[in-house]
């Protein structure tokens, strides 16, 4: 079915969307523990799985033997690398040509050699010690700029030549002779460290095969859906079975931050559940789960503007980590976020090269695009003495007036009043710093589908398939149906359902455009559902309309016909009016499903203590153009997760090695850091809709960008006059200063 | 977690009693162990856990006969928000009430919290990955490796692991003792580093009970913790300072393999007024004999601050 751009409503009428105080259909289940993610499932007969580490950032298996762990009483297998079963299953990272199991491993904590499953985890532990492996340890790579070291060794030397994973260059006009025309030039080195997706809840994979009484096709494999259902995909792909056969074990998964990554134990526990024919549960450790990560970066700039504070000219150079092995496009840590200014020559010189570290993912956003764009252009309001929202301002192309309202209402809650850097020490010894960061961030359209159905109960049921991961996108989805359907709240129904048609919603891009999904099937069910009242009044659809789960007279409202009443007397023995909607939903300018995005400004406010290095952040405020918003609670518990991940990234978050070994030295809360509810200042959401989205009634969704770092450095350079890359810890602070 | 006997002791004598017949540790409030056990860092695991909570009469905080006498059982939390504690040994009411997080300071006791391993990430890399002097091996990683968070002080017995106890500090500003099963220890006295152990006690020993003597009218103690977080977490230094009677007791934590005596600071402070000038001549001083490497040189310049506020505290106190 064909998408079509919607006309922006008139955001007062709206009945349903955007209410405020709409708990959410699974608000209770999760409240009270009745949820049940993976983590938490429970199976008679029950076995546990564990799959090797390696011990080493970069080494080969030359030698196993595994006869004294299958020995072990309680141990029910043990599957090994060279597995013909294993062996034969799609490679989960083709571009580094990696298996799902084999001999060699890329970093510490790799799941190589083998795996086992018995009757508890305390043995599974034991087998994997009783096993006896010959290591040969092979050189490692920790820092991508060394990866590109000529004598640096290749770590996927199967795949490609050198360990350049992609490269991204392109080039926006002539920035040689663009920097030419420039009045000024500011250059910058930037660095980005490692930063965890950090499951709150550490991945569990339970896998059980069935045979379902339903079905005769054969067994039927359940087994965690994951984000955006990544674990039923790479289960269908592994074990070569058609979608009615791999089903959600359940539709928990818990928060995952754009960690997409299903990761190897999704094929790998299913294959010991079918060799046991029992259900088999493999827990991360807090440990294991940082084994994905977001790019470390390093990247120089230089950015060309003339007296007036406008850039004229970018030129870029990154070196990214694609770490060990990668599922996923890399193409953000680039200086795509400087197309949103007016300059004209722009160019881009990114490689993604592999290292012996975490897998490269998404995550929580895309940090160092409008990372570079806030270096820039607070460095160019220093150096110009000029409030660096005016030079934000001067250098956004975009005609609408989204940038410049986020601007005005954020500078209005922050109580901004700029000051030059390193100028303005408080009462109590501190100096006070003002940021911010902008960002038209990224926002995604989908492949979805939605059905609807009007049941005898007078309420209308949406089915929905699809991994349930936090942010409450069905209920948006369920206030829009009930919006267009005319009917109350309370009468739409999500039902979450394994087996119903493909309802895709990502986190907070992705709910406006699923919604559009949504609409569409909610229109269409209208038409059917007006047709059917109007044949009760004796009238033409055209003279009625709906309201409060009713179709009324549009001439007489008193002559009324409830919902539940219609069903029966429209079909008769099938008792339901249905409709479904599928497709793609509205995209913009380059067909890859990217819509328009949400335009979002954060500002933040910071104390630099000078004497201990020590940035206490006091204030956030975060200010979004979502076009749209259809559940207020939904939009703000987005943006304020990313605030707060913005200030723990910005304070503490790093992978920590020992360089000698590869060894992660932070595995754990405890010495990761995560900002605590102390460390968290007073935050504000503001909503503000003025853009037109391809989403429904205009949305754009929240986006991710809030979770970008720069906002919390940016303050720290107005507070002292020096920019430091995240994590802004007191080493570097005292550094900076010259205490250190 | 690997399986062990538990044995939930009613009295000392059969909880030392317990050691005899199996490799066997003590556990109070547990926050400290039970992580080890899960990571099973060291390179042992005890067969048997006696669990110390049970013991009737080692929890209480009352003053008797010049001192302020502390149950080792003790909790945390009870210690923060004990009155006379906050009154009176104010340094240690500060440190207790900024262990950890709330959820810790309900479970770990003083005696744990003065007992805890030392922490350096190498030595407590989980399923024993480094083995280091501290378990009988012959390097220290740390030195060559990553060690912005080790000690300003030099090693001891080849180790520059800190110990990260904030109630340790305390104790030794308050000239406090560590009563014992088998004897009574100055607290200055009670640390040291050894192969898996950070105090002097012996296996089969156990606090008892911590006696701080009475202060002086007039005297003023104060501890402050500098950390990446504000709470749950182990401090990058803390300091805490006793003045009174023309003395001065200043001990610095996180920054050395034993809580460190700035006897140098005590010096210049002590009979002096302090002021801005006095404090920041203290301050210096504490740290005049450091030997920081390159990566925890800033660990030098915290550590002169902390001393010097933890003074000024003391005179906004007075």
């Amino acid at each position: 079915m064909a998408s079509k751009m919607p006309e922006k409503p008139d955001h007062q009428k709206f009945r349903v969307v955007g209410k405020r105080g709409v708990p959410g259909s699974l608000s209770y289940p999760i409240a009270t523990g009745r949820a049940k993610y993976p983590r938490d499932l429970v199976f008679p007969d029950m076995l546990f799985a564990r799959v090797l580490r390696s011990p080493f950032a970069r080494a080969k298996i030359q030698r196993i033997d595994t006869s004294q762990a299958e020995a072990l009483d309680g141990v029910k297998a043990v599957i090994t690398w060279d597995d013909p079963e294993l062996r034969a299953m799609p490679m989960p990272y083709p571009a580094s040509k990696t298996p799902v199991l084999s001999n060699q491993a890329g970093r510490e904590g790799d799941e190589v050699g083998v795996m086992v499953a018995a009757e508890s985890e305390e043995l599974c532990d034991e087998a994997l010690k009783r096993i006896k492996i010959e290591w040969e340890v092979l050189p490692h790579i920790l820092d991508p700029r060394e990866a590109l070291d000529p004598d640096a060794p290749v770590l996927h030397p199967e795949a490609k030549p050198s360990n350049v994973d992609l490269v991204n260059n392109w080039e926006d006009g002539n920035v040689v002779a663009g920097f030419q025309e420039c009045d000024h030039v500011v250059e910058f080195d930037y660095a980005a460290p490692l930063t965890t997706t950090f499951h709150s809840m550490p991945l569990t994979i339970i896998s059980k095969w069935e045979q379902d009484p339903m079905d005769s096709e054969g067994p039927i494999l359940y087994t965690p859906p994951l984000y955006r259902d990544k674990g039923l995909a790479v289960a269908r792909e592994a074990f070569q079975l058609p979608w009615a056969q791999v089903r959600p074990i359940t539709l928990y998964v818990g928060a995952s931050y754009c960690d997409s990554d299903p990761r190897r134990v999704s094929r790998l526990v299913p294959l010991l559940a079918k060799r046991t024919g029992r259900p088999v549960r493999l827990a991360y450790t807090r440990r294991e789960v940082f084994d994905v990560a977001g790019s470390q970066v390093y990247a120089h700039v230089k950015v060309g503007f003339n007296n007036d504070g406008i850039i004229l000219a970018a030129h870029g150079k990154t070196i990214a980590s694609s770490g060990v092995e990668s599922d996923i496009e890399r193409s953000t840590t680039d200086l795509a976020a400087f197309r949103m200014t007016k300059a004209l020559h722009i160019k881009n010189e990114t490689t993604y090269v592999y290292t012996n570290t975490a897998r490269g993912a998404y995550l929580r956003g895309f940090p160092a695009s409008s990372d570079l764009l806030a270096r820039a252009i607070h460095s160019i309001a220093e150096q110009l003495n000029q409030d660096p929202t005016e030079t934000l301002l001067k250098n956004m192309h975009t005609p609408e007036p989204s940038v410049k309202e986020c601007l005005e209402k954020g500078k209005a809650a922050i109580g901004w009043k700029w000051h030059p850097a390193g100028t303005r020490k408080l009462a109590n010894g501190r100096m006070h710093g003002m940021g911010f960061r902008m960002r038209d961030s990224h926002g995604w359209g989908s492949t979805t589908a939605i059905s609807l159905k009007l049941k005898t109960d007078g309420k209308v049921y949406m089915p929905f398939g699809s991994a349930y991961f936090g942010v409450f996108g069905q209920d948006a989805l369920a206030m829009v149906v009930a919006e267009e359907v005319g009917a109350r709240l309370e009468d739409v129904v999500v039902q979450m359902d394994p087996v119903a048609p493909f309802s895709f919603i990502v986190g907070g891009s992705g709910i406006g455009s699923t919604a559009y999904a949504a609409q569409q099937a909610a229109i269409d069910l209208k038409a059917k559902i007006m047709a059917a009242g109007a044949a009760n009044l004796k009238v033409k659809p055209e003279q009625v309309d709906t309201k409060e789960s009713t179709v009324y007279l549009k001439a007489d409202p008193s002559k009324t016909v409830p919902f539940k009443s219609l069903v029966s007397d429209a079909v008769g023995q099938l008792g339901s009016l249905n409709s479904l909607w599928q497709g793609p939903t509205p995209t913009r300018y380059d067909g890859t499903l990217r819509k328009l995005g949400p335009v979002n400004i954060i500002f933040g406010e910071v104390e630099v203590d000078t004497e201990i290095g020590q940035v206490e952040v006091t204030q956030m405020i975060g200010v979004a153009d979502a076009g749209k918003v259809l559940r207020p609670s939904s939009f703000e518990g987005q943006l304020e997760g990313c605030m707060v991940w913005t200030i723990s990234k910005a304070k503490t978050e790093d992978y920590i090695f020992d360089k000698a070994t590869g060894v992660l030295l932070n595995g754990s809360t405890l010495e990761y850091k995560p900002a605590t509810i102390l460390d968290i200042p007073a935050m504000q959401t503001i909503t503000v809709e003025t853009r037109t989205g391809g989403g429904v009634y205009g949305s754009t969704g929240a986006g991710e960008n809030f979770w970008d770092q720069s906002v919390i450095s940016s303050a720290v350079f107005n507070a002292i006059g020096k920019w430091i890359d995240n994590p802004i810890t007191p080493d570097k602070v005292l550094k900076a200063l010259g205490k250190a | 977690m690997r399986r062990f006997d538990h044995l939930n002791a009613t009295s000392i004598q059969e909880a030392t009693s317990a050691l005899k017949n199996k490799s066997a540790v003590f556990i109070a409030g547990g926050t400290d162990l039970i992580g080890r056990l899960k990571d099973e860092i060291l390179p042992g695991y005890p067969e048997l856990i006696v669990n110390l909570k049970t013991i009737q009469g080692l929890d209480y905080v009352h003053e008797e006969g010049g001192l302020l006498k502390i149950g080792a059982g003790t909790r945390l939390a009870d210690i923060a928000a004990d009155p006379i504690v906050r009154l009176r040994y104010t340094a240690l009411g500060q440190a207790a009430g900024r262990a950890a997080s709330p959820h810790i300071r309900r479970m770990g006791t003083l005696g744990g919290n003065i007992s805890q391993l030392h922490r350096c990430w190498y030595f407590r890399a989980p399923q024993n990955r480094f083995e280091c002097l501290r378990k009988g091996g012959k390097t220290c990683f740390a030195l060559a490796g990553d060690n912005r968070y080790h000690s300003i002080f030099g090693a001891v017995n080849g180790c520059i692991a800190v110990h990260p106890s904030d109630t340790a500090p305390s104790l030794v500003a308050l000239d406090a003792r560590i009563k014992t099963t088998k004897r009574t220890i100055i607290a200055e006295d009670f640390w040291d580093v050894r192969v898996a152990s950070c105090t002097v006690l012996d296996t089969d020993e156990i606090v008892t009970e911590v006696q701080i003597p009475a202060p002086d009218v007039g005297a003023r103690s104060a501890f402050v913790k500098f950390a990446l977080r504000k709470s749950i977490d182990f401090p990058i230094v803390n300091a805490a300072v006793f003045v009174g009677g023309g003395a001065a007791r200043i001990c610095l934590n996180a920054v050395a393999p034993k809580p460190y005596r700035a006897t140098k600071a005590e010096q210049v402070i002590a009979g002096k007024s302090i002021d801005s000038r006095n404090t920041g001549a203290a301050g210096a001083a504490a740290a005049a004999d450091s030997r920081p490497l390159e990566a925890n040189r800033y660990k030098v310049q915290i550590a002169k601050v902390l001393v010097e506020r933890a003074l000024l505290e003391c005179a906004s106190a007075a």
